[in-house]
């Protein structure tokens, strides 16, 4: 019974004003024995002690949800930098358009969608929708049908296209941004400069912009603000590392990738190369002026220090919510950058530690040489801090002075050295400042520092090869199965401040191995593995200094101590192992930023290693199997080289974009898709093959592919094959091993680059396997994906060439053997579901008088046929059936719905019959079609009327064959004929008929017949 | 929209005329919508906006700078505002939700996490469902809460547009918070 609001009302409202304790009282008496209205008033009350709003969070707020940023979204706000005016006045923001308003103003430039309710088409890119528009053009959000990815397209207007310089820019922005690879960094795919309008296509990231973020949520937490500051500054180093300076830099600017929060720093609009000075000198400001800096603010020369300004407005804003260069007008804006310090962070946010407040006035410093110099060197401390917070240690503050004399100061920091030179003497050194931040770290005088070892994370994977059934699959040699360890070392250091007269002064850092510690596996089917201390295929951890062993983490449990300093780590693994990446940071880090973070090629198995009491050092190792290179050629029977690593005579090529070189079938990246296929045709196979990609690459095997037309993967079957780390975000459906568009890997799959693998493949009727690096990754029946059966058609062929795909990137093949396999044994398929006509169609020009009738299908006189479609040449129906005494009908097969002058269907009839008359007895067949004269099959049987029988037609190309209760009654041989007919349909008589079906069964049959006896031929 | 043709419809709102309500609604709305999509983009340097500037800003942009000093319209104009700004809510949230549950194929994950916003949009559909039913038995608590909750307006101010005391406002508003939490199954209880 639904509780009464009115009296729900009236009772809360009077709990509330009588005292808690006496409300149970009160609600005793008043509810009695409606315990409904009870429990409601007392749920009332209970959530009335919550105070706060219905929705989470303001409603205007919300409605920024749902949106996707996308690089380049957010870049309103600047006209094009060769227009007249230095910028708007007002800035132009980019409207955000709804995706379900169909915004074909403006889009005329593309061309009709393939899919319905799409936008269009431009080049191989599926328009989905509109995601953000601005004074530039329109940024989309497309599919690129080739890569299989989704990507943001950002379309240069027509009217801007037409203006040269906008032109250039646009074009500059695509060049500057594709030029830095970096995870921070959105990533350019293409550009298409001379399309009209221009384009460039970029990564879709999903996620909000830092402005959004900020505007939700105000200031920012210092641990967040240091993480997020951090990854701009590294994205900003790898962009000067090339040259470049973004000079917008902004929170609108800065996106944050959903779920992880990586920042990704996008809009490269204003970047240039610092010695492009045709544009700098143009005394024209661009840039937004709130987030500029005073150089730019004045129209100088600017560098990459210019970002670096930014960069500390950026921090402030997070620190306080805004910029703080706000001001009525642009040019008060600009003048207040020029010349106006920032009210102190502090006195504005209170929870600013100072030594935050420090290093953003650092970067505020109006002239560049007092700035920090790098953003590696920004990144690094910002690191160090974030690790330190995360800790939960004190961080010393950082005096303001001269930018060498902070990078020496950073680097004793590093490297632990200052505390050396603890003698409170200069108040001016700013090591002193260090060593008088750390007298404030609570327990110091306890001086252990500490080095902790974290032991191995995990192994993923699957050393264990697994076999298919019934065949010998091989032992994955050669597999690159990915063994993935993460081992980190915690390093705690901390100063030892009481000197020993005449003793050993300084600072000790203490190794101590303390019990595993887990945090991510790279891969879904991780198996978490602690083997005591380390993995079981590490041998040895040695730490080295000056060549010299000074710890070694396998033998070595308990405390060791080691001095701040640089030592080398040494990682000796096992045979069949080697060391494949590295990282060293500070261990909260590594620990909190999982992923490919600061992953190193490890070259050999040493990297260096800097120990500091500053905070924990962690290392993470990722081990890879190294190959067994010693492959041998299978000698089973059945097996096949498709490539004997010489020439290429079992593979017919398409375009210029194979080769042989170093014993491997291996693509021409000249930037062009094509590919490679066998010189026939193969059903049912295992295919085995080794391959390797080059970083970034992507590849595919074709499987039962044709020849005509533009060849893509999403065309028919495809195994993916791709360096799933460098690209980034790709979905599941698109990862190694996936069937690309219709099922993802089981498991994942990991491509290493540069890394032979092993990909195994079994083709069986529509059953798929695939086995990478002994993962089992597919196992699937294509028939359970009949929605991608119909948007694939190429699934459903049942043969087809082999192929390779070069995708404009270094892919490398070898080894590649087939086994040919008999077709599976088909199975039955039920073609009446005994509920409905469900498969089956009447004749449209003809009664329909079929019915289902307790489970069985019954036709009833006068004359009328029910087809069913897609049957090809050989195929075996089986079908319980009976009739009454004097009526007649047949099952028909290899028949259209063209109709005779009589009104009956043309093809090959199996009568069912319980009299002898017109000759057309049960079991005879007459085969009808045009020009064709009319056959009958020999007479064997008779049924009696009203008895069911079981009634077998068979098609083996073309030889049809009847049978009555399991035997022979008559062969046909059609030829040819009937080709193209690819029904079958059921008819029942006229004068009285009943014909009766309580099943009808179908399976494929193999294309010829073992035997072939008795036809007769008239 | 010319804005006399906003006021001469908020003036005949303030007469009564029932149908001059239902002209200005998708006026406001419309202009809620456009502002707030505008404000989410673009740069903003304030914090945290908040739907009062929202519905203010759509007054001014609607009726006009001189007109809004003698706000005639105004009690009116906000719960045609409040109205206005849970149906741009509600349309985002099933658009959201259409979004989700349609084609959106390519839908690229990276990490398995709980995606907050759509609990969010349910949560505000179920809300939105019992304001409703709400509004059927208590039409002044529910025209509160819209007034609150979907307007921007104090609790306070709110009331004082229903021509409540502020204590009544109170007793209103927490008697319809319960109440709606108990039906939409708020996890806060």
């Amino acid at each position: 019974m639904p509780v009464d609001l009115a009296r729900a009302k009236e009772l809360f409202l009077a709990a509330l004003d009588v005292p808690a304790p006496e409300r149970a009282a009160l609600l005793e008496r008043a509810c009695g024995d409606d315990h409904e209205l009870r429990r409601r008033i007392e749920a009332m009350l209970q959530t009335h002690e919550n105070s706060g709003e219905l929705l989470p969070r303001a409603p205007s707020a919300m409605l920024a949800e749902g949106g996707v940023a996308v690089g380049g979204m957010t870049d309103g706000g600047v006209t094009d930098a060769g227009a007249t005016a230095a910028f708007p006045q007002q800035s132009q923001p980019v409207t955000r358009v709804d995706a379900t308003s169909s915004d074909a103003d403006g889009l005329s430039f593309l061309s009709p969608a393939s899919t319905p309710g799409h936008l269009g088409r431009l080049g191989h890119y599926e328009v989905q929708e509109v995601i953000g528009k601005g004074g530039f053009g329109v940024v989309l959000k497309a599919f690129d049908e080739r890569l299989h990815r989704v990507v943001a397209i950002k379309v240069l207007s027509p009217a801007y296209a037409a203006s040269g310089s906008a032109r250039k820019r646009f074009i500059r922005e695509a060049r500057a941004a594709a030029a830095v690879k970096n995870e921070h960094v959105v990533g350019i795919h293409d550009v298409q400069e001379d399309a009209q309008p221009p384009y460039l296509v970029m990564e879709c990231i999903d996620g909000i912009s830092l402005q959004d973020k900020l505007d939700r949520h105000g200031p920012l937490e210092v641990k967040e603000m240091l993480r997020i500051g951090m990854q701009i500054a590294e994205g900003l180093a790898a962009a000067h590392k090339q040259g470049l300076v973004h000079r917008d830099i902004k929170p609108s600017n800065i996106l944050l990738e959903n779920g992880v929060e990586r920042v990704k720093i996008t809009y490269f609009g204003l970047a240039r190369a610092v010695d492009d000075a045709s544009v700098t000198q143009s005394g024209v400001v661009a840039g937004t002026p709130m987030y500029m800096s005073p150089e730019q603010a004045e129209g100088l020369p600017v560098d990459h220090r210019s970002d670096l300004f930014s960069l500390g407005t950026v921090l402030y804003a997070l620190c306080t919510g805004h910029s703080p260069f706000r001001a009525s007008g642009t040019h008060a804006v600009l003048k207040r950058v020029i010349d106006a310090s920032p009210r102190p962070i502090r006195e504005v946010n209170n929870e600013i530690p100072e030594w935050l407040s420090d290093i953003i006035g650092q970067l505020h410093a109006k002239k560049s040489e007092e700035r920090f110099q790098t953003a590696r060197e920004v990144a690094e401390l910002l690191g160090q801090r974030l690790a330190a917070v995360q800790a939960g240690r004190e961080v010393p503050s950082v005096r303001r002075g001269s930018a060498a004399a902070a990078a020496e100061r950073d680097k004793d920091i590093r490297s632990g050295v200052s505390a050396e030179s603890g003698d409170p003497g200069d108040p001016g050194d700013p090591r002193r400042a260090v060593a008088v931040g750390q007298r404030r770290i609570p327990g110091t005088a306890l001086a252990a520092v500490a080095v902790l070892i974290l032991v191995p994370l995990y192994v993923s994977f699957v050393l264990r090869p697994e076999r298919f059934s019934g065949h010998g699959w091989p032992w994955l040699i050669g597999a690159f199965g990915l063994a993935a360890l993460l081992a980190g070392f915690l390093l705690l250091v901390q100063s030892r401040r009481r000197r020993i007269a005449g003793a050993l002064a300084g600072i000790l850092a203490g190794l101590v191995l303390s019990s595993p510690f887990v945090y991510r596996s790279l891969t879904d089917q991780g198996t978490l593995t602690y083997s005591g201390t380390i993995d079981a295929n590490i041998e040895r951890i040695l730490i080295k200094r000056d060549g010299e062993v000074v710890a070694d983490l396998i033998t070595k449990h308990g405390t060791i101590q080691l001095p701040a300093g640089d030592y080398e780590a040494e990682i000796t693994v096992k045979d069949g192992y080697e060391l494949a990446k590295y990282r060293v940071g500070p261990f909260s880090h590594l620990a909190n930023t999982p992923g490919a973070l600061g992953w190193q090629k490890a070259a050999g198995g040493t990297f260096p290693l800097t120990l500091t009491r500053d905070f924990h050092v962690g290392i993470s190792l990722e081990l890879a199997k190294t190959i067994d290179r010693s492959y041998t050629p299978k000698t089973e029977p059945g097996w096949v080289q498709l490539f004997n690593g010489k020439d290429h005579k079992e593979w017919d090529f398409i375009g210029p974009y194979w080769k042989v070189a170093d014993g491997t079938l291996r693509t021409t990246q000249n930037l062009s898709v094509g590919w490679l296929h066998t010189k026939r045709d193969y059903a049912d196979f295992e295919l085995e093959l080794e391959y390797r990609l080059a970083p970034g690459a992507k590849s595919a095997v074709f499987l039962r592919g044709w020849l005509q037309g533009d060849i893509h993967g999403s065309e028919f079957l495809a195994i993916q094959l791709i360096d799933d780390w460098a690209s980034g975000m790709i979905g599941k459906l698109n990862g190694t091993a996936s069937i690309v568009d219709v099922v993802a890997a089981k498991q994942r799959v990991d491509t290493k680059p540069k890394s032979w693998h092993m990909l195994a493949i079994k083709v069986q009727g529509r059953r798929i396997q695939v086995v990478h690096d002994g993962v089992r990754a597919q196992d699937v029946n294509l028939d359970d994906y009949p929605e991608a059966l119909k948007r694939i058609p190429g699934l459903t062929k049942k043969t087809g060439r082999i192929g390779l795909q070069n995708f404009g990137t270094l892919a490398e093949f070898r080894n590649i053997r087939i086994k040919e396999l008999s077709p599976e044994k088909p199975a039955w398929v039920q073609l009446f579901n005994g509920k409905d006509l469900t498969g089956w169609t009447p004749h449209a020009r003809l009664p329909n008088n079929w019915k289902v009738e307790n489970g069985i299908l019954v036709g009833r006189s006068p004359n009328s046929y029910l087809f069913r479609d897609g049957f090809g040449k050989s195929f075996h129906l089986r079908a319980e059936t009976r009739i009454n005494d004097g009526g007649y009908g047949a099952i028909i097969v290899h028949t259209s719905s063209e109709l005779r002058s009589n009104n009956s269907p043309f093809g090959c009839w199996a009568s069912i019959n319980s009299t002898e008359k017109s000759g057309y007895k049960t079991g005879v067949l007459s085969c009808v079609y045009l020009n064709w004269p009319v056959f009958r099959g020999a007479v064997e049987k008779l049924p009696r009327p009203n008895e069911w029988f079981v009634l077998d037609v068979l098609s083996q190309d073309g030889l049809i064959t009847v049978k009555v209760d399991g035997k022979n009654t008559s062969q046909v041989d059609i030829g040819g004929r009937g080709g193209g007919s690819n029904h079958i349909a059921l008819g029942v008589g006229n004068q009285g008929s009943v014909v009766e079906f309580k099943s009808i069964a179908f399976k494929e049959l193999p294309a010829k017949p073992a035997t072939g006896t008795s036809g007769t031929r008239n | 929209m010319p804005s006399h043709e906003v006021t001469q419809l908020l003036d005949a709102v303030t007469r009564g005329a029932a149908h001059a309500a239902e002209q200005l609604l998708p006026l406001v709305y419309e202009e809620l919508r456009r502002l707030a999509a505008g404000y989410l983009d673009c740069e903003n340097p304030g914090h945290t906006l908040q739907p009062t500037a929202l519905v203010h800003e759509a007054y001014l942009r609607l009726v006009g700078g001189e007109a809004s000093a003698e706000w005639q319209g105004r009690s009116h104009f906000l719960a045609t505002a409040a109205l206005a700004m849970r149906h741009v809510l509600i349309d985002n949230a099933r658009r959201k939700r259409r979004d989700k549950h349609g084609g959106d194929r390519q839908r690229v994950e990276l990490v398995d996490q709980p995606d907050p916003a759509t609990d969010e949009d349910e949560r505000l559909l179920a809300l939105d469902e019992a304001l409703t039913r709400l509004a059927n038995a208590d039409a002044a608590a529910a025209e509160l809460v819209q007034l609150h909750t979907f307007g921007g307006l104090s609790v306070e101010e709110a009331g004082k547009q229903l021509g409540l005391s502020r204590a009544t406002a109170y007793r209103q508003w927490a008697f319809a918070r319960a109440w709606l939490r108990c039906e939409i199954g708020d996890p806060r209880q």
